[in-house]
């Protein structure tokens, strides 16, 4: 008890503290009451009621000063108040003036210097009313606020003509100057008002709202007074002490209780950015009904006293305000349409489905992509119950999670949910929907918005099914793969394989942002930069033989395959590294190539002892020998001789076929090819007795010439071989496509049909006879065709047995190549 | 003429040749050493045949060390191998060979192979 009656003095003595205007209002209100009571004062009453006016002046601008005060950081409102606190500081001269004249000169005049301030209270509080901040508004908004506010002033005006204005200007019997001070104070009421009302309908800040409030009461008692004084004036029935008095002492009272409920600095600046708009339709529109009932107030007053009006006015005015009345519902009529037409379009054109149903659980209204979602025709829907667009879903269920009959449940609204949709033929389909609530023309509304996620449930399994399988590959692939991003122009791994971490012996982890220096050997670092430069250079499949490094210190030979992918730019963006452990492989091959060299050259060696001892034998250089001897030792040169073309032909074999000589691919033109080999062969055709026809083509070559002259030199060996004396082998070269082809013809006895693939294996020749008879090795088709095929071409024989055979090979026409 | 290699067999055969079959005064040493030697002692040579895989000095280093000498300086060198590949005769060629013969040679024309060589070379 104790506390609470505690708090209670705290809180008026902080209401004190805070607004000592409203303490001094109290004190005014109670003596002003007492005296209006009990007249305690003495001298002469009516006269008196003045004395009170210049204090409670006095106590507004003590209000006013504390809101400009409270609100000193927010420019409008500063000067909002500052206007009032002027247009009250004229009250105060006024009253002052009149004071001094009614009671010290007890000689009261009319008009007086008094008037002239009183007057200029007008003015003062019209620019604080108008200039008030307005919120963002369109063209048919302010045209619907002048015209509210120009129906009110016209309303407002015709009261006022009723009672004062139309007698002053039509028969004034005073004087001009009274006539016209009385004329200018009607003018000023109607001026005010017109402020009062355009501020009203056009919106005003947030912050003003509770002020704004007693300000209209106050200017309200302002008016009434006006007009009851203007017509006791007119009619000279006025004198001081008149209750109209008392008005004017009470209209103060809501412009101190306004100043006093201005919020301070921090709370307005927040609320002067919210500026309300009441000039939303319904309630705009009681303004000029309010207009028009005071018009036929107006008409009532004069069917009951005729006596101000013409007729004629009274015409013009109805007309007025009902053209008034009529141009703004159609103005704001088309703003609704054009906006139920916005929102109409809307609502038909999203893509999402729109359901809204009342509370019993029936649909009230549908959008065309509901409609559609569900398969019905338009209107289709409406009436129906809503559960029966769900499977699985009663109304019974629905309704407590949709907080329906006031039960409190509301889980249901605002969660995005997805439920099993039915269709009209009974088809089902997944449906995301979310249901919100509204209230709309004091019902409560549910709205569904939801969409068939079908389409889109689909892809993302397929997606998932697609992301699987590719993680599947990628994880199981036997060869290692990096994938890797570019960043900064290096490739920084993202991921490897199991089968890559197995090769260099680094867990993702431990690779993750390596741009590949990690597993490089360092004599291979200039690989990496030539294959940096490759990318950079616009290559998109990079093939490279490496050494990769593991983790334990070893390496591995690689052969790495890299594939880059670019974005629109051409910039890399991705590398995906495929790496082969071919170490194995490495190794069999050095071990081979060491092997064949070794072999090369342990053969060698004793062969040409051998033969150059034999040849000396035979040239007779340690002396002559027996006839017979001499034929034998030609027999052991040429089976030497034999034997060391055998083992050229087996290293130069395993040289091409293992790819290691490369070659050294040129443009030569063919004719050069043929006449180069000619030149090699010449003398054993001359040998043989057989004659060389050559006919090239003017034809560019890519090729490795000295590779291309072994080959021709054998086919053409070849063919004198199997030339009778007396013979010819014709050597030809055609263009083909893109191909030159090469033919060497000769008019021998031909290779069965059978063998014509055959003939190129190793050691294949088309009797086995040959071997002995003719000195060949058996391998110099297949080095041909290796040869051949190295070079990107084809090779093959045509042949009629008894009819000769024709060789033919291609080669791509320099410029082609590689295509 | 300077005769170099490590095999005696065929460093035998190539001396009746050129001696016998051609018209040459042939020097035989056995290795890339004794021929630095040679050249020091026994020259000058108006030529040096020089086979190319010998242990210790191979070829190409015995000729760059010869050619370093002021004896051996401008000597034509011919080089004997058994590696036949044209990449390999090139490269021969590309250090300074005058020529490069393949190993089996013809004995009976190994010294008019030579005078080819030398008759190119002037």
């Amino acid at each position: 008890m104790r506390g609470g009656f505690a708090s209670s003095r705290s809180g008026a003595r902080k209401l004190m503290r805070s607004r000592p205007e409203l303490l001094a209002l109290l004190a005014f209100l109670l003596v002003y009451a007492s005296w209006l009571a009990v007249d305690w004062i003495p001298g002469e009453t009516e006269k008196l009621q003045i004395l009170f006016l210049a204090p409670i002046d006095a106590l507004v601008i003590y209000a006013c000063w504390h809101a400009c005060r409270r609100c000193e950081e927010v420019p409008w409102l500063r000067s909002f108040w500052a206007l009032v606190m002027l247009g009250w500081g004229m009250e105060l001269l006024a009253d002052l003036v009149l004071g001094l004249y009614d009671i010290v000169l007890d000689d009261p005049t009319f008009p007086s210097v008094a008037d002239l301030f009183f007057l200029a209270f007008y003015p003062l509080l019209a620019l604080a009313l108008l200039r008030t901040p307005t919120g963002p508004s369109t063209r048919s908004q302010r045209l619907q606020s002048a015209l509210d506010a120009a129906t009110v002033v016209v309303g407002g005006g015709a009261a006022i003509w009723y009672f004062d204005l139309g007698h002053a200007v039509t028969e004034s019997a005073g004087s001009f100057l009274e006539t016209g001070v009385t004329i200018a104070y009607q003018v000023g009421d109607l001026v005010l008002l017109g402020a009062l009302a355009l501020v009203l309908v056009r919106g005003y800040p947030e912050a003003l709202r509770l002020p704004l409030r007693s300000v209209t009461v106050g200017l309200l008692m302002l008016i009434a007074a006006d007009t009851v004084y203007g017509h006791q004036q007119l009619h000279g029935s006025y004198a001081p002490g008149d209750p109209v008095d008392t008005l004017y002492v009470l209209m103060a009272v809501p412009f101190v209780l306004a100043a006093a409920s201005q919020r301070s600095t921090a709370a307005a600046s927040a609320g002067a950015q919210a500026v309300s708009r009441a000039a939303d339709g319904l309630r705009v529109s009681r303004l000029p009904l309010l207009a028009l009932l005071a018009g036929s107030a107006v008409l009532i007053g004069t069917q009951w006293r005729d006596k101000f009006f013409p007729d004629l006015s009274l015409l013009i005015l109805v007309i007025v305000l009902g053209a008034l009345t009529v141009g703004r519902q159609y103005v704001a009529q088309r703003e609704l349409v054009q906006l139920r037409e916005r929102v109409r379009t809307i609502v038909e054109s999203v893509a999402d489905g729109i359901v809204t149903f009342d509370e019993r659980g029936q649909i009230v209204w549908v959008n065309p992509a509901a409609e559609e979602a569900f398969q019905v025709a338009p209107g289709e829907l409406e009436g129906k119950p809503v559960d029966s667009l769900f499977e699985g879903v009663e109304w019974a269920e629905m309704a407590p999670l949709l907080g329906v009959d006031g039960s409190k449940g509301r889980s249901a609204i605002g969660r995005r949910r997805t439920l099993t949709g039915v269709r009209r033929d009974g088809a089902t389909f997944p449906l995301e929907m979310v249901v919100t609530d509204a209230q709309l023309g004091g019902e409560r509304v549910l709205i569904a918005v939801g969409q068939d996620v079908g389409q889109r449930e689909r892809a993302a399994t397929a997606l998932r099914e697609s992301e699987r399988r590719f993680r599947g590959i990628f994880d199981h692939a036997g060869v290692g793969i990096a994938f890797s991003a570019f960043d900064g122009g290096r490739p920084c791994i993202v991921d490897i394989n199991a089968a890559f971490s197995k090769t260099v012996g680094y867990s993702l982890e431990e690779l993750r942002g390596d741009d590949f220096s990690l597993l490089t050997h360092p004599d291979d670092r200039g690989d990496l930069a030539e294959m940096g430069a490759a990318v950079a250079a616009g290559e998109d499949y990079i093939g490279r033989e490496l050494r990769c490094l593991r983790k334990d210190g070893s390496f591995v030979w690689g052969s790495l395959t890299v594939s880059i992918l670019r974005d629109d730019s051409g910039a890399p963006r991705f590398a995906i590294g495929m790496l082969e452990d071919i170490t194995r492989r490495k190794e069999a091959e050095r071990v081979k190539d060491e092997f064949v060299s070794v072999v090369g050259h342990e053969l060698r060696t004793p062969l040409t002892a051998i033969r150059g001892s034999l040849g000396l034998l035979e040239g007779g250089v340690m002396g002559d020998l027996p006839a017979e001897a001499g034929q034998m030792l030609t027999t052991a040169v040429s089976n030497t001789d034999r034997l060391v073309r055998l083992i050229n032909d087996i290293l130069d074999l395993e040289r091409i076929d293992s790819g290691h000589t490369g070659l050294e691919l040129e443009s030569v033109p063919a004719a050069v090819l043929v006449e180069q080999s000619i030149d090699v062969i010449q003398a054993v055709a001359d040998a043989a007795g057989v004659e060389i026809r050559a006919q090239a083509a003017d034809l560019e070559v890519a090729a490795d010439p000295d590779r291309i002259v072994q080959t021709l030199t054998n086919l053409i060996g070849n063919a004198i071989k199997f030339s009778a004396r007396g013979g010819s082998v014709e050597v030809g070269v055609e263009r083909s496509g893109g191909d030159a082809v090469f033919s060497i013809h000769d008019g021998g006895r031909g290779i069965p049909a059978d063998r014509l693939e055959a003939i190129f294996e190793r050691f294949v020749q088309v009797d086995a006879s040959d071997a002995r008879e003719k000195g060949g090795t058996g391998l110099g088709l297949a080095i041909a065709r290796s040869i051949v095929e190295h070079h990107g071409g084809r090779i093959w024989a045509e042949s009629r047995e008894g009819e000769g055979a024709t060789f033919r090979f291609t080669l791509a026409l320099a410029g082609e190549a590689g295509r | 003429m300077l005769l170099v290699d490590d095999e005696d067999s065929i460093r035998e055969i190539a001396q009746l040749s050129l001696e016998r079959v051609g018209d040459w005064e042939v020097v035989p040493v056995a290795s890339g050493g004794e021929a630095i030697e040679a050249a020091a002692t026994q020259g000058p040579f108006s030529l040096i045949l020089l086979d190319v895989m010998m242990p210790g000095l191979d070829g190409p280093t015995t000729m760059r060390r010869l050619r370093d000498g002021p004896l051996a300086a401008g000597v034509p060198v011919v080089f004997l191998t058994a590696k036949l590949q044209p990449a390999d005769r090139e490269r021969l060629r590309q250090i300074g060979a005058a020529g490069v013969i393949g190993k089996p040679f013809d004995p009976m024309a190994l010294p008019a192979e030579l005078d080819e060589i030398l008759g190119a070379e002037q």
